[in-house]
């Protein structure tokens, strides 16, 4: 494709100008050093110029410097809508709803854990089904799956699987209000009651770390991290539940778009004007997905701090140090240029827009509303889970994210290699191998799942963290790295 | 409904084909590699039937080892008067229900697709899909595929093109 001009606009901030693309109704920016941005593939460009031709988009779309080709956003695409003209898409959010991240602190050293490592990443495993098919220790009716869509994290509060601090360290306290589960389909219900407390497969995992690096001393002691300290990732999201909602609504708003007269650039990119019944439905279903995912994190954390319990001999310590969603779309007020095209020169206001992340993270500075007391003065903590041979960060928002990316910042590493040329490259048994060599316990429940998830195959997330702090979008705090992994 | 064609595949062809150690079929699939985080693939077939078995085996050979799998049970599916992509779109849909709702993967299908004599741009399946419930301890399990995606998504009688988000 043609490559476009792009000026710089500000520190890492690339704008790609709506003249480009025919349709263009914003700028795109994409936000990377040089490196990362000569290196991004040529479909983040076609993606992202996509989505800025969406109707009611406000400026401008985004995309952060982990992203690469995805189904129609990009992977790392941020875009925000105007909520009386804009519109919703499933296919912004991504099929994983609420996909995200959650980080546990301990008050281990790696040489306290060393000596139990494999047996602990056993117990985890007996606890948390990870891999295809993989069926929750949980067991539900359907109404109790019905209050776990409607009250997320806090239906854990409540069943005796999350502390009220958990609560308070979850992105929305782990509920989404609007969820409505009357929106939800009955296969929905069928494909995630099972599934509860499961890790999947793909790029899921859930990782024994080691904070190996602080990088601001400040914020890290305000978060109760320190240099050694063994913290544990984990990473999933909804399961067939968010994935059949995504799916049953990707489907209606195919024949929506002809009823509301919508063009899109591509079909994956299906959408319906975010106020019609349409948009209303599958907003309410969204959140549902959401709250699922949210508690699917925390029964995990339930079993983890079990598996630890019994290796370890307590669990005491092991408090949640945040939960993250990287595939979403939730209301937020945000500063947007005035509608007026009469007063051009008239102030941002401050009003509520429909902000859609797909493999981007919220990153709210310190002092919004938003935030729990305990981070009023660090900002919203931001996790960003590198490849499983590399590392992981843990990063913190900041008011440029506000005034930039729609508070918003990456999810991750970032592919660069499709998953069959990673196969092509290396065998799953040579990357165990490879990892158990540098002391990285590995259990997987693929091995070509293992091959797909290689370090070569993602980005250096050196270069992505320091492009987001070059920007001014995230302040890093802590690097880690792993010691244990347990794969989907 | 205005019977095309029957899918070319028998049961017995299909049992020789993923039976260990068997003689294995020409593909008339081939897996994409250019897709960053997700799989592409490219079917073809001499008829809309076996474009649909075609489309089964691509994804049970993304999922799983196929051979590892016995086609012990079958399921019915049938589909009803819509547009023949969409068809295609929500039979593959079908079968990553089964493997989540009722456990049960899938490896082959035998698949009559007709075109509506009254509405030639509505399509309808009926289709024996086989195969059996996971078995942790047998089943080579690669990766989950998560839902059919509408990206680069193509369908005609004898080919299509289909993106599947890992």
């Amino acid at each position: 494709m043609t490559i476009p001009p792009m000026k710089e606009v500000a520190k890492n901030i690339w704008e790609i100008p709506a003249s480009f693309k025919q349709g263009m109704l914003v700028p795109a920016h994409i936000v990377a050093g040089k490196d990362i941005l000569d290196a991004m593939d040529d479909g983040v460009i076609d993606q992202v110029t996509n989505v800025a031709c969406m109707p009611g988009i406000l400026a401008p779309a985004l995309c952060m410097p982990d992203g690469h080709w995805g189904y129609g956003f990009p992977v790392g695409g941020v875009a925000a809508f105007d909520l009386d003209t804009g519109v919703i898409s499933p296919g912004g959010i991504g099929f994983d709803i609420n996909c995200g991240v959650r980080l546990i602190r301990t008050d281990w050293t790696e040489a306290d854990v060393r000596p139990k490592l494999r047996e602990l990443i056993q117990t985890i495993a007996k606890y948390v089904p990870a891999g295809v098919g993989g069926e929750g220790s949980v067991s539900l009716t359907r109404g109790q799956f019905n209050d776990i869509t409607t009250y997320g994290a806090q239906w854990c509060l409540d069943n005796g699987y999350a502390s009220r601090e958990d609560i308070e360290r979850i992105e929305e306290h782990g509920r989404i209000r609007q969820a409505d589960p009357s929106k939800v389909s009955t296969r929905a219900i069928s494909r995630g009651i099972g599934q509860l407390g499961t890790l999947g497969s793909g790029n899921h995992y859930l990782e024994i770390q080691v904070v190996e690096r602080i990088l601001n001393p400040e914020q890290a002691q305000a978060l109760g991290i320190q240099q050694g300290q063994v913290v544990i990732m984990v990473h999933c999201g909804s399961r067939g539940f968010g994935h059949q909602v995504a799916t049953d609504y990707l489907k209606d708003f195919d024949l929506a778009m002809r009823k509301y007269r919508i063009h899109v650039k591509d079909r994956q990119l299906s959408c319906a004007p975010f106020q019609s019944d349409e948009g209303q439905h599958y907003y309410a279903a969204m959140a549902c997905a959401a709250n699922m995912a949210f508690a699917n994190r925390q029964i995990i954390t339930h079993f983890v701090r079990k598996a630890f319990a019994d290796i370890m001999g307590t669990s005491k310590g092991m408090d949640l140090i945040y939960d993250v969603a990287h595939n979403i779309a939730k209301i937020e007020e945000h500063q947007v240029p005035s509608t007026d095209d009469s007063r051009p020169e008239e102030r941002p206001q401050t009003r509520k827009v429909l902000v859609h992340r797909k493999g981007a993270t919220r990153a709210f500075p310190p002092g919004h509303p938003e935030l729990a007391s305990m981070f009023k003065e660090t900002g919203q903590p931001v996790l960003i889970g590198g490849s499983m041979e590399t590392g992981s960060y843990l990063l913190t928002g900041t008011a440029d994210a506000m005034r930039m990316s729609f508070g918003s910042t990456a999810h991750g590493a970032g592919r660069t290699m499709s998953r069959t040329r990673a196969k092509d490259e290396v065998r799953g048994q040579d990357v165990k191998a490879r990892m158990e060599q540098r002391g990285i316990v590995i259990k997987a429940a693929s091995m070509s799942g293992l091959a797909e998830e290689a370090g070569f195959a993602y980005k250096d997330i050196d270069m992505v963290i320091a492009s987001l702090q070059d920007a001014g979008i995230s302040t890093a705090v802590a690097r880690m790295v792993p010691i244990g992994n347990l794969k989907g | 409904m205005k019977r095309i064609r029957i899918a070319p595949t028998s049961p017995s062809v299909c049992t020789q084909t993923y039976m260990n150690g068997a003689e294995p079929r020409k593909l008339m699939f081939r897996i994409l590699d250019h897709y960053t985080a997700d799989v592409g693939v490219d079917i073809e077939a001499d008829a809309p039937g076996g474009l649909f078995a075609e489309a089964c085996r691509a994804l049970a050979q993304i999922t799983m080892d196929p051979d590892s799998v016995v086609p012990a049970q079958s399921r019915t599916l049938c589909i009803e008067k819509r547009p023949f992509d969409l068809l295609l779109f929500e039979f593959l849909e079908e079968l990553i229900y089964l493997r989540d709702a009722e456990q049960f993967l899938s490896i082959d299908a035998d698949c009559e697709v007709m075109q509506d004599p009254s509405d030639t741009t509505l399509w309808s399946l009926h289709a024996e899909v086989r195969g059996e419930p996971i078995d942790h301890k047998r089943h080579k399990l690669k990766v989950e595929i998560k839902a059919v995606t509408f990206h680069d998504f193509h369908a005609e009688p004898t080919r299509a093109r289909v993106v599947f988000d890992i």
